[in-house]
């Protein structure tokens, strides 16, 4: 074939092209550390890591509400755990009440004491997470609980003319709010409706010994007394069984955060995996093209230079 | 014989080495000139003459002799077709995944882990999603509430300026259309003249035209790289060249007869060949090669405007349809006025369908502000064929029988029209002309309209015929034109339904946050526009463009490496070496030299000669 200084010089030129375009990608991709920058270097694994990506994202919101749910509910533990102590405080008081001989006046001394555990009782049903009441269900803004109320529905408190008033103002199966904490899954943290009918049951059975113990109604303490401890009473369950799903809650929001964590980390994994470079091998391939771009010069400038000029003369 | 006819060869034998130095010198001076046939010099000795003698010498001629081989600029011609049509792909596919903002990039927290990100449509869409998460999480929390308003104004800029990068990309290759086709016109011009001048010159000295021979081959090669051609004649005189018409059997379809420019291309806007390219009125269609692959750069633009570009961008539209009716349907379940966060309005630039043939491409693509979605639109009229043209309409806000009722006839009266639930459209079937009232706010637009209809008019818009066709198609519209509504309060928003159930209730924001993990079907369930959860649906869109532009860029390089082979080989042939020039060089310049020689040793002959007379 014969070889035109034309092809010498236009060949020369494009395998420059394309050496140097090959070295300027490896450098990029070692400058980088990404092999797969964009969708045409490898299409398959770009939509996987797009997909990965999604999910890492959708992963990391998810943890932020799983710590939220985590704070909430040890929030209501909390509250849970004080409602367990001031249940039995109160049935102290009741035990100590149902004493055939006590005299009038003890039974009002013990209606003053049940007043503050009933006022504490209040104030734990009443507790605020970020200002929002937790045992509220849907209606955060509104206190649960509250005191002295007008439209009190709750019978038999409004027939009674006595210095304090309690009742459980909400709709006994507040609407209930859910926290998605996975794919598909969404929680209800920390107000399931067992939570705030417990309580209200509890303070308005408190409330309702409190006044047979101011009107000294030996019968009626007896039968409050038996509502708040009796073996028939759910109130102590009611309070236990919630204090239990609340742990067990946590402790499912711990494993869910665990797994969450661990799926970042392996969806991270992932998309590194697919797109990081492989430094030891690019830095080899690098090395090589630079080695064939020098070559392509060195060789090329001199083919060039040398002709049939050098070694004819003229004259 | 006698000295001075000596004397005379000597001098045919000096005239015809200078020739030959001529021959060679312009040999050199073309070494760098690609388009340049080398010549070589052919020496013919002249006729002897017979005499008593014997038959006597009269020396030699030097004629220059072209290496144009037609042959292998046939080939290089065909490839210059192959390498710019895939080039032209290649390039408007980068464009096209340039203009989606994919790209990953390698990000470092401060705990020294390494992570990869991408810079797309996906980022926006996740963000707007998790913040519905956040809010419903926090229902009661006014920060992630404004922080949703504020993602759901990013997602719909992401998506309107990727729609606006799409239609620019479209616009920017409608122009490189419009130029292609000019240049096209301008070489079919000079290529005819160069026939005229070429067959002139020939007439008066047989191979004088050599020089524009090579320029006219290298317009052919020009000429070839933005449209497939065919030539025929003899490539040292006059040449013809075809294109193949589009009619299946590849019809020729002239273009240069010798001197005569027959056909002129121009690219069809009308409505029965829109989207083609015409020489004269026969259509020339994409002018792909039989395989379907482009053929000039012309095909490669309309091939990659009417494939890739269309199908993204009805993709992107698709996806942000879906996010429009979704989240708005999550969020406002009961359809309470003002209470969407999304709604289309008024687009600036109205996209189209490049693939429907009856739509004209270019009046398509620079068609701005349509009346039929501006909100202060007038009144404007659609004449459709006849009853088997059915109309489709989507609406963006309304319910479809409002939609319904809003049309009606031109003549008075309502238009009957048929709503089938399976497909989300009002299909018009009784009607042959009818009238949508000016308040055409509400509509998204009329989505589809068979390929059959035949006149549109406006009554009152200064919009061309084609115009008001493209805006009947219109992906892109969605995507493009998006925004939070405005009649969507900001610090209005809510988490849930807050008047009866309180204001901890997050389930429209539940419900917002859910759409993100929806999986679709289109054919499960057919308002649907997408298949799969928004994100898998987003992956085959940029994978399919990467996958597109991943096979042009193999193939462009192939269709180099082809061409760079061919060009090699016609090099090989007809390019120069300096060395063989050289060489040549030093040959005539020693036959010069020699019979100069023998001229100097008959001229002392005679001399002495004449000094002894």
């Amino acid at each position: 074939m014969r070889i035109t200084d034309y092809m010498v010089s236009s060949g020369l030129v494009n395998q420059m092209q394309n050496l140097s375009s090959n070295v300027d990608n490896l450098q990029q991709q070692v400058a980088t550390g990404i092999a797969v920058s964009q969708p045409s270097d490898n299409p398959a694994v770009y939509g996987q890591v797009v997909q990965l990506q999604s999910q890492v994202q959708q992963a990391s919101q998810y943890g932020n509400n799983i710590n939220q749910a985590l704070q909430q509910s040890s929030t209501a533990m909390n509250a849970l755990q004080s409602m367990q102590s001031l249940f039995d405080q109160a049935s102290q008081i009741a035990t100590s009440a149902s004493n055939a001989t006590n005299t009038a006046q003890q039974q009002a001394n013990y209606a003053t004491q049940l007043n503050q555990i009933i006022n504490q009782a209040i104030q734990v049903g009443n507790t605020q997470f970020q200002g929002n009441y937790i045992f509220a269900g849907s209606s955060v803004k509104t206190a649960p609980f509250a005191e002295n109320a007008m439209n009190l529905t709750a019978s038999p408190a409004t027939n009674f003319a006595f210095p304090k008033q309690y009742a459980y103002l909400q709709n006994v199966t507040p609407h209930q709010i859910q926290i998605p904490v996975a794919a598909n899954t969404n929680l209800t943290v920390s107000t399931p409706t067992s939570y705030s009918s417990g309580f209200a049951g509890f303070i308005n059975t408190m409330i309702n010994l409190s006044n047979s113990l101011t009107k000294n109604d030996t019968a009626g303490i007896a039968t409050q007394s038996s509502n708040l401890t009796g073996s028939s009473s759910t109130i102590e369950s009611n309070i236990t069984n919630a204090v239990a799903d609340n742990g067990a809650m946590q402790a499912r929001l711990q494993s869910l955060q665990t797994e969450n964590t661990a799926n970042v980390t392996q969806y991270n994994l992932l998309i590194g995996n697919d797109t990081n470079t492989d430094i030891a091998a690019t830095m080899v391939q690098l090395n090589q093209a630079q080695l064939a771009y020098q070559a392509a010069i060195q060789s090329a400038s001199s083919i060039m230079k040398s002709s049939i000029l050098n070694y004819l003369s003229f004259n | 014989m006698s000295l001075l006819s000596v004397l005379n060869l000597t001098n045919n034998a000096l005239n015809a080495n200078s020739q030959a130095i001529s021959i060679t010198s312009n040999n050199i001076a073309n070494i760098n000139n690609p388009d340049f046939a080398r010549q070589t010099v052919e020496f013919s000795q002249q006729t002897a003459v017979t005499t008593p003698q014997g038959a006597i010498a009269t020396g030699i001629t030097a004629t220059a002799i072209t290496t144009r081989n037609a042959l292998l600029d046939a080939q290089v011609q065909l490839q210059a077709s192959l390498t710019a049509g895939v080039t032209a792909q290649e390039s408007i596919l980068q464009q096209l995944q340039a203009s989606l903002g994919e790209n990953l990039s390698a990000n470092s927290n401060s705990s020294g882990q390494s992570s990869t990100s991408s810079n797309g449509l996906d980022i926006a869409v996740n963000q707007f999603f998790n913040s519905f998460q956040n809010l419903a999480t926090n229902p009661t929390d006014t920060g992630a509430a404004q922080q949703a308003v504020a993602q759901a104004g990013i997602l719909s800029d992401r998506f309107n300026s990727v729609t606006a990068n799409i239609n620019t990309v479209a616009l920017g290759v409608n122009a490189q259309i419009s130029s292609n086709v000019s240049q096209v016109n301008q070489y079919l011009t000079e290529i005819a003249s160069l026939n005229t001048k070429i067959t002139s010159m020939n007439g008066n000295v047989a191979g004088s035209a050599a020089t524009l021979v090579d320029e006219r081959q290298a317009l052919i090669e020009k000429l070839a790289g933005l449209m497939p051609v065919t030539v025929s004649g003899d490539n040292q005189g006059s040449l013809s060249l075809t294109a193949k018409a589009n009619d299946g059997a590849g019809t020729p379809v002239a273009l240069v007869t010798n001197g005569t420019v027959n056909n002129q291309i121009s690219f069809s806007s009308s409505a029965a060949n829109t989207g083609v390219f015409l020489a004269g009125t026969t259509s020339l269609g994409n002018m792909q090669t039989a395989a379907g692959e482009p053929s000039g750069s012309l095909s490669g633009l309309l091939l990659t405007l009417s494939g890739p570009l269309n199908t993204l961008l009805k993709n992107v539209d698709a996806i942000a349809q879906q996010i429009v009716t979704s989240v708005n349907a999550a969020y406002n379940p009961s359809g309470a006025a003002s209470g969407n966060i999304f709604a289309v309005i008024n687009p600036s630039v109205i996209s189209t369908d490049y693939t429907n043939v009856n739509n004209p491409l270019n009046t398509l693509i620079n068609t701005t502000g349509h009346p039929l979605l501006a909100s202060s639109s007038p009144a404007f009229t659609i004449q459709v064929g006849g009853n088997t043209d059915p109309i489709y309409i989507t609406s963006t806000s309304e319910s479809l029988q409002s939609v319904l009722d809003s049309i009606s006839a031109a003549t008075g009266g309502a238009v009957t029209g048929t709503y089938n639930a399976a497909t989300d459209k009002i299909s018009l079937s009784s009607a042959s002309t009818f009238t949508i009232s000016s308040d055409t706010s509400n509509f998204l637009a009329i989505a589809k309209i068979s390929p059959t209809a035949t006149s549109l008019s406006s009554t009152t818009s200064s919009d061309a015929v084609g115009a008001l066709t493209s805006v009947l198609n219109v992906p892109g519209s969605y995507a493009n034109a998006f925004k939070v509504d405005p009649n969507f309060i900001p610090t209005n928003v809510v988490a849930g339904n807050t008047s009866s159930y309180g204001a901890g209730d997050n389930s429209y924001a539940l419900n917002v946050a859910n759409v993100l993990s929806q999986s679709f079907s289109t054919t499960a369930h057919a308002p649907d526009k997408i298949n799969g959860t928004i994100t898998q649906f987003y992956a085959g869109v940029v994978s399919n463009l990467g996958q597109a532009l991943q096979a042009a860029s193999t193939n462009a390089a192939d269709e180099k490496n082809i061409q760079s082979v061919i060009t090699n080989q016609r090099q090989s042939v007809s390019g120069v070496t300096l060395d063989e020039e050289m060489s040549n060089l030093l040959t005539y310049q020693k036959s010069f030299q020699a019979c100069s020689a023998v001229m100097q040793a008959i001229d002392s002959l005679l001399t002495n000669f004449i000094a002894r007379l």
